[in-house]
């Protein structure tokens, strides 16, 4: 399994050439003065569990009120979780910060993949193809799990060595148990067994408007 | 408000009754269900989960919000997306994140007769965390239903089943501290483990993780959120970069 993710390597090196370690302090946006009749933004979201991962309670509210371009608090504490909660190397740190600031989903539209693939830009197409985005039934906590607690890092950058301090018992939450990811543990004890059992729970269908008619 | 306009039915009295005890007894925030103290105090402004998938008409992408966390089961079609709320989902075309294009959804009425002006997706009349609406809509759509626009987007408002899966009550045992019920002084974390592990896998690997059931919070209890769905064609989505990188707000004119 880890020979699989070891063959997406060179292209992870090159997305991260692109878009790795992006700074984002406090600068400011290209936004005029507020018109008088303007809406003022009180929540913000893009990437699920961002903010619930790697930021405390209590600074939830400045980034809800930040552009994801140019929030003065989240880079840093992505990099302060890593190191600190999550006992990571600087290195794994700075990698998993500059994939995930600014905090924006990711789609490459000219992709032909008939679905999508939490983190699949970001990855070079690690987490299942190159179109990215976020579906219905991806499995994205086991994913940033994978990144945040595993060895998902370590695994795709060949410059980034392995800081053997990943958490076993952090790396998968196990809803579903199988997500075809190389952290998935066989014969997981688990509610449901896969994607396709919760999507049929909650009704979801392939035609508009997608997510099920409320329970 | 929503007691009041519901007094004519004890039935419907007991189900919001209901909802508002699930909401405080399920103080969750999986995705991003109740982040802030803001929020908790305006559901309808609460924006749960972004998807961007694929549609099986590949001249089509599929970009959606979920909002207003832990609507009990039964309660949908009586939960309703607030009028003073703008909702827009923004769309950069560049590594920069700064939107390029927006899509925003103006809420019209308090109750199921409600309608939802959707304008764009357009340039937006200036770009940060200060949003006006744009001059010109692309049509309009109401309350629990699917329409076609002008512009040849499908649009969905209204309530759906919350698609967001994950072990969230097994995650506030592990950091105790995202729970807002256990603010502002959070206890020590009760575990250290996710569960579902099987025996095997702690021989495999030397741990002693968790191998209670692995459970969903959010399907096992029928939560509901109201989610606003769109299908557009990629041509409206033309920019420097074939890749789209998008996100969701929510927006008020007094900033609460």
């Amino acid at each position: 399994m880890r020979e699989l993710i070891k063959s997406f390597a060179g292209t992870l090196a090159a997305v991260v050439g692109i878009t790795g370690l992006v700074s984002c302090g406090g600068g400011s946006s290209t936004s005029l003065p507020a018109a008088p009749n303007a809406y003022h933004q009180i929540e913000r979201l893009a990437r699920p569990a961002v903010k619930e991962l790697f930021q405390n309670y209590q600074a939830h509210d400045t980034t809800n009120r930040a552009t994801p371009y140019a929030d003065p608090t989240l880079p840093g504490a992505i990099n302060s979780f890593m190191t600190g909660v999550a006992g990571r190397s600087p290195a794994i740190a700075n990698a998993v910060q500059g994939v995930l600031i600014p905090d924006e989903i990711a789609a490459d539209l000219s992709q032909t993949a008939t679905t999508s693939a939490y983190l699949g830009v970001e990855t070079g197409g690690f987490t299942g193809n190159k179109f990215g985005g976020r579906g219905l039934l991806d499995p994205v906590i086991d994913i940033s799990l994978g990144v945040v607690f595993g060895g998902f890092v370590p695994a795709l950058f060949s410059t980034i060595p392995d800081d053997k301090k990943e958490s076993p018992c952090l790396t998968v939450e196990n809803v579903p148990a199988q997500t075809g990811l190389p952290s998935q543990v066989a014969g997981a004890n688990s509610q449901y067994a896969t994607p396709a059992q919760i999507g049929a729970a909650n009704g979801e269908t392939s035609t508009f408007p997608y997510l099920g008619a409320p329970h | 408000m929503k007691l009041q306009r519901l007094l004519g039915s004890a039935a419907a009295i007991a189900v919001v009754a209901s909802a508002a005890l699930i909401y405080n007894v399920f103080p969750a925030h999986g995705s991003d269900h109740q982040d802030a103290p803001t929020l908790i105090a305006h559901p309808a402004a609460d924006i749960t989960d972004v998807f961007v998938f694929p549609s099986a008409n590949t001249a089509n992408v599929v970009l959606a919000m979920d909002t207003h966390p832990l609507i009990a089961k039964g309660a949908g079609p009586t939960t309703f997306f607030d009028p003073q709320v703008m909702y827009q989902l923004k769309i950069s075309h560049s590594a920069s994140g700064i939107e390029d294009q927006v899509i925003q959804f103006k809420v019209n009425g308090t109750d199921q007769n409600q309608t939802i002006t959707v304008y764009g997706p357009a340039a937006p009349n200036q770009t940060g965390v200060d949003s006006t609406y744009l001059s010109t809509s692309a049509g309009s759509v109401t309350y629990g239903n699917s329409a076609t626009l002008s512009n040849g987007m499908q649009v969905f408002a209204g309530p759906r089943a919350d698609p967001f899966f994950f072990d969230l009550f097994q995650f506030f045992k592990i950091i105790p501290d995202r729970n807002q019920a256990n603010q502002p002084n959070p206890p020590a974390a009760s575990a250290t483990s996710f569960n579902g592990f099987t025996t095997a896998f702690n021989q495999a690997n030397g741990t002693s993780c968790s191998t209670a059931q692995a459970t969903d919070a959010l399907s096992s209890n029928g939560f509901n959120v109201l989610a606003l769905v769109v299908e557009v064609p990629k041509s409206l989505l033309q920019g420097a970069s074939s890749t789209i990188h998008v996100y969701a707000t929510t927006s008020t004119q007094t900033g609460t």
